[in-house]
């Protein structure tokens, strides 16, 4: 039964319509318009996570400190468990606090990953005390080269523990023992952890801390966060335990705590070995595809025996392949994998919507086949069978019934020329972004135009949007021709998305050169022994997908507040003083700032310390004041001598710069050098007698006046003679 | 890739004196009718399928992942296919349409061709037929998912890989016998000695099913257990459809779901805390209300 024109349309929209699920926006808390929140809510489901992803999480438990426990007065802080995603997964990096890093944050132990690097140079001290603990320890390297060094006195180089130079991610533990104690030094661009508000690349641990971090992967037997009263599991479910306090956020209102996860471990193929692996971190969107069908818990459950392995093997395979795809220009195109699959699956949907969000993202399709499901990507192929109508030909093997031949085209006004592909950019904070591609000829001709919108939120690459974009226009102006032909009992050798040829003289498709390509899209078996078959088009120049360019966000210049600020310029120390009411003179260092242009200052750390003469030591660095303006004066005791300033800046989001790289200026205080006021002598009244001298004059009037001292008037005035 | 069919078949299929017949297994748990399409009873693979009057609708296969389906329907103007409803549950049974050549002889040819495999979903028995419909094995794919929620029930089933808890008859979770008798008085209460001693309610929650021949478990014939006692009794939901008096049962252990109460020295509930498998408990129960931080 050959179909009419409207019904023809209808389902070649269907065909693109596949990438173009119907996301319940409105109920995911991801993808929602509102911006991403913390929910406390017994009904969402428990999200599923394949690849990298930005989430804020359900809050699942809740524990809030007061300053007056028994009367619940007076929140100090409050901590809560967040549920993120099904476990296991691989990693959990980036915790935000308000877009504050969760790792800049006094007593905070999360790790920082991904573009947010930092190279520092950390020193810190392992003590007897440390003895059958461990140094712990992990870095990212980039271009420079990871130190761990343990020093000698003079701060050398005594022995080299660690020195990373390969690009890569490392992480191991040092068993301390006395050999261990001493001063330690780690230069690195780190993944760090952090502690005591200040940077630090590597921190002491007790071996039973190492259980105790706070993060969870989702296995099935974890430990419970020893600050749950409830010893609660939750098994399979990754988690993070935040502490936050009010001196560091604002809690009257909820903060919004966001988590980069790095999604599920699932059953994928290793190429190398030729094996399956069971537990294993993949982005690759065939693999996602098998384990929403075959895992239990969170997908279908379907047994491994009713699935095609071997159709996921040679997909994934496509996907994974290497080339140079794409990149901001066709000059700088780089390297990429074909397919990529990051997206956090959280409403509740059917199957087959959630499997297309995945499938629509690398042009798959599931098909039955041979009573197995079969996984088939739009891609180049061979046709695997000729269907054929040429009466006029004798040896022509006709298999094509007659009459059951007709084909259309897609209408043109239902043409799209512009397809937008809406995507997730990590460049854009993990927030929507669009891609297109046009027809810039049709757009001219027509004067129109007719723009669709496909959401893939399961993209995350520019690249990979703009190839999809791409591939879709092309998909819809170079493959708009359908057929519909009824053919006998040998037809059965071919399935749904393979691709056929069709000869038949009403087209004209006659001949070897004129056979028409078409792909298998729908086949329907009738008990009169007979199917018909409806094919769409097959191009393979719609798949050459290569030399993508796409415009890149601009990298701004403002700087980003989520980066501790810059240290100050230059720092002047001036000395001035005061005399107070009962005349004591108090020092004052003056420290006028030069500050780089920057937006976010808040303010500025000052700590002093002292030069001990005796000792020839500095002194400990001594907190001072936490000012707010580019002049400021500083109170000391009164004690002169040589003294350090050092100051810190802090942004508004309270992060602040790197204490052992701030600015130190140096100044020698002198103290009050004015000489006291002269004295003033009653000159008519002063008396000679025999063995004195009588000198009346007026008392002193400077605050601080202590003592007068005489000197008779001989060739030196040199013998102290006071009165 | 091509579907692979035996030569001969296409081959044969091909010559016009040859006619594909079309065969129809139906597979209950105690009963299984074998139906051909065909003026007369024709022998495959050493089973007889009985001359019968059936057709089916188209059977559509596409990448929409939309679940095949098809509806059968078969002749019953002599209420033989009323009979074997009116005696046995068909709906969950298993139906497969298999295609099948004949030779000039009546011959069969070696092969056969699967054209669907499915689940019967409902009947319907207008006034000279029977009409099953039935869906194919990718009908899951209108499940809801993700599966799991942050509800306060443990989602694990019980004894489940998540679960943990074994079960088996060494771990007293699984009893297999035969069962003894029935309350004259109350169809649901169930005599049976092996479990004589165990403690009150102990298999509470858990289900009752009796099994054919072969020891499988009869579909229609499970019952849910809503209490047991010391004395071997257990009460079911519903009465069995036969009389359960001999046939054998095997009884499974259950849980209510529940994590029990932490509070409480002695065990409550009949879950994590009764089965001592808190740990593996996957429920929620703290999850704060409001936004406020002091609730």
């Amino acid at each position: 039964m050959a179909l009419n024109s409207l019904q023809w349309a209808s389902l070649a929209w269907s065909l693109y319509r596949y990438a173009t699920r119907d996301y319940p926006e409105q109920e995911s808390p991801t993808y929602s318009p509102d911006p991403l929140r913390n929910t406390r809510s017994s009904s969402l489901p428990v999200p599923v996570v394949y690849g990298k992803n930005r989430i804020a999480g359900n809050i699942i438990y809740q524990k809030t400190h007061f300053e007056d426990e028994q009367a619940e007065e007076g929140v100090e802080g409050v901590d809560y468990l967040i549920g993120l995603c099904e476990g296991p997964i691989e990693d959990i990096q980036n915790v935000q606090v308000n877009n504050v890093f969760l790792h800049t944050v006094e007593g905070q132990t999360f790790s920082v990953k991904s573009r947010y690097h930092y190279t520092t140079k950390v020193r810190f001290e392992v003590t007897e005390d440390d003895i059958g603990g461990y140094i712990y320890w992990k870095a990212l390297v980039g271009d420079e080269t990871v130190y761990l060094d343990l020093l000698d006195e003079d701060g050398e180089t005594k022995t080299r523990y660690v020195e990373k130079s390969e690009s890569g991610e490392y992480e191991d533990s040092i068993a301390i023992t006395s050999d261990e104690v001493g001063t330690w030094e780690l230069v690195a661009t780190i993944r760090g952890y952090f502690r005591k508000g200040s940077f630090m690349t590597a921190t002491l641990w007790e071996p039973e801390d190492i259980d105790q971090s706070d993060v969870r992967y989702g296995y099935r037997e974890q430990e419970p966060h020893n600050l749950d009263e409830f010893d609660q599991n939750f098994p399979r479910l990754a988690n993070i335990y935040v502490k936050l306090k009010k001196e560091h956020f604002p809690l009257l209102e909820t903060p919004t705590v966001t988590s980069d996860v790095l999604g599920k471990k699932i059953k994928v193929y290793d190429y190398d070995t030729g094996q399956w692996v069971e537990k294993e971190y993949s982005n690759n969107p065939a693999f996602c595809v098998l384990d929403m069908l075959i895992n239990p818990v969170y997908g279908l459950g379907i047994p491994e025996s009713l699935i095609d392995l071997e159709s996921f093997i040679e997909a994934g395979e496509y996907c994974d392949e290497i080339k140079e795809f794409g990149g901001p220009t066709k000059e700088h195109a780089y390297d990429e994998k074909r397919f990529e699959y990051d997206e956090i699956l959280d409403t509740h949907e059917q199957a087959k919507d959630a499997l297309k969000s995945i499938l629509s993202t690398f042009r798959a399709h599931l098909i039955p086949r041979g009573g197995k499901i079969t996984l088939k990507i739009d891609k180049p192929e061979e046709p695997v069978q000729d269907f054929v109508f040429d009466p006029d030909n004798p040896e022509s093997k006709d298999n094509i019934v007659a009459n059951s031949f007709s084909y259309s085209f897609l209408s043109q006004k239902q043409k799209p020329n512009k397809i937008i592909v809406e995507f997730i950019d990590p460049d854009k904070g993990y927030e929507k972004n669009t891609v297109s591609a046009t027809h810039d000829a049709d757009i001219e001709r027509t004067g129109e135009v007719r723009k669709h919108e496909l959401k893939l939120y399961g993209v995350k690459r520019a690249s990979q949007a703009k190839r999809e974009a791409r591939y879709y226009l092309k998909q819809i102006w170079f493959c708009g021709t359908f057929s519909s032909l009824s053919a006998g009992i040998d037809s059965i050798h071919c399935e749904v998305g393979d691709v056929v040829t069709v000869t038949h003289p009403r087209p004209g498709w006659i001949g070897d050169a004129a056979e028409k390509l078409f792909r298998v899209i729908d086949m329907s078996e009738r008990q009169d022994d007979e199917r018909e078959l409806t094919l769409q088009e097959y191009n393979a120049a719609i798949y050459e997908d290569e030399n993508v360019s796409y415009d890149v966000r601009r990298p701004t210049v403002l700087p980003d507040p989520n980066e501790p600020p810059p240290q100050v310029e230059d720092e002047t120390l001036e000395e001035d003083g005061e005399i107070q009411k009962d005349g004591t003179y108090v020092p004052i260092i003056r420290v006028i700032l030069t500050l780089v242009d920057y937006l976010f200052y808040a303010g500025f750390h000052i700590y002093t310390r002292f030069w001990d003469e005796n000792e020839e030591v500095w002194g400990s660095w001594k907190y001072q004041t936490f000012a707010t303006e580019t002049e400021y004066d500083i109170e000391l005791p009164p004690k002169t001598g040589l003294y350090e300033v050092k100051t810190v800046s802090e942004n508004r989001l309270g992060i602040r710069a790197d204490f052992e790289d701030a600015p130190v200026e140096q100044i020698e205080l002198e103290g009050k050098t004015e000489q006291p006021l002269p004295v003033t002598f009653d000159t008519d009244r002063i008396k000679w007698g025999a063995d004195y001298i009588k000198l009346p004059h007026a008392m002193a009037k400077d605050a601080d006046f202590d003592s007068y001292e005489i000197r008779k008037n001989d060739d030196q005035f040199g013998i102290e003679d006071e009165v | 890739m091509p579907r692979d069919i035996e030569q001969n078949i296409l081959d044969e299929s091909q010559k016009s004196e040859n006619r594909p017949i079309e065969l129809c297994k139906i597979e209950l748990n105690r009963l299984t009718l074998r139906l051909a399409h065909y003026p007369e009873d024709i022998e495959f693979l050493g089973e007889t399928y009985q001359a019968a009057s059936f057709e089916h609708g188209p059977i559509s296969y596409n990448a929409e992942l939309e679940a095949s389906r098809t509806t059968i329907r078969i002749d019953n103007v002599a209420l033989d296919m009323s009979s074997y409803i009116a005696h046995h549950n068909f709906q969950g049974g298993k139906l497969s349409l298999i295609k099948v050549f004949l030779d000039t002889e009546d011959e069969m040819i070696g092969g056969i061709e699967s054209l669907f495999t499915g689940e019967i979903d409902d009947i319907s028995v207008p006034e000279r037929t029977v009409d099953f419909r039935v869906i194919g094995k990718l009908d899951i794919l209108n499940k809801e998912v993700p599966g799991r929620t942050y509800g306060p029930d443990c989602p694990w089933r019980f004894g489940d890989e998540n679960c943990g808890v074994e079960i088996s008859e060494a771990n007293n979770t699984k009893i297999t016998g035969t069962i003894d008798s029935i309350d004259p008085e109350n169809a649901r209460i169930i005599e049976l000695s092996e479990i004589v001693g165990d403690d009150e309610d102990y298999w509470a929650y858990g289900y009752i099913a009796l099994l054919d021949e072969h020891g499988n478990i009869i579909h229609e014939e499970t019952r849910t257990v809503l209490s047991s006692d010391s004395d071997g009794y257990v009460t079911v939901d519903m009465p069995f459809l036969i009389d359960p008096v001999g046939e054998d049962y095997r009884l499974i252990a259950g849980c209510d779901k529940t994590y029990g109460s932490p509070e409480e020295e002695e065990i409550s509930g009949h879950g994590c805390q009764f089965w001592d498998n808190v740990e593996f408990f996957a429920g929620f129960l703290s999850i704060p209300e409001g936004e406020d931080v002091r609730t």
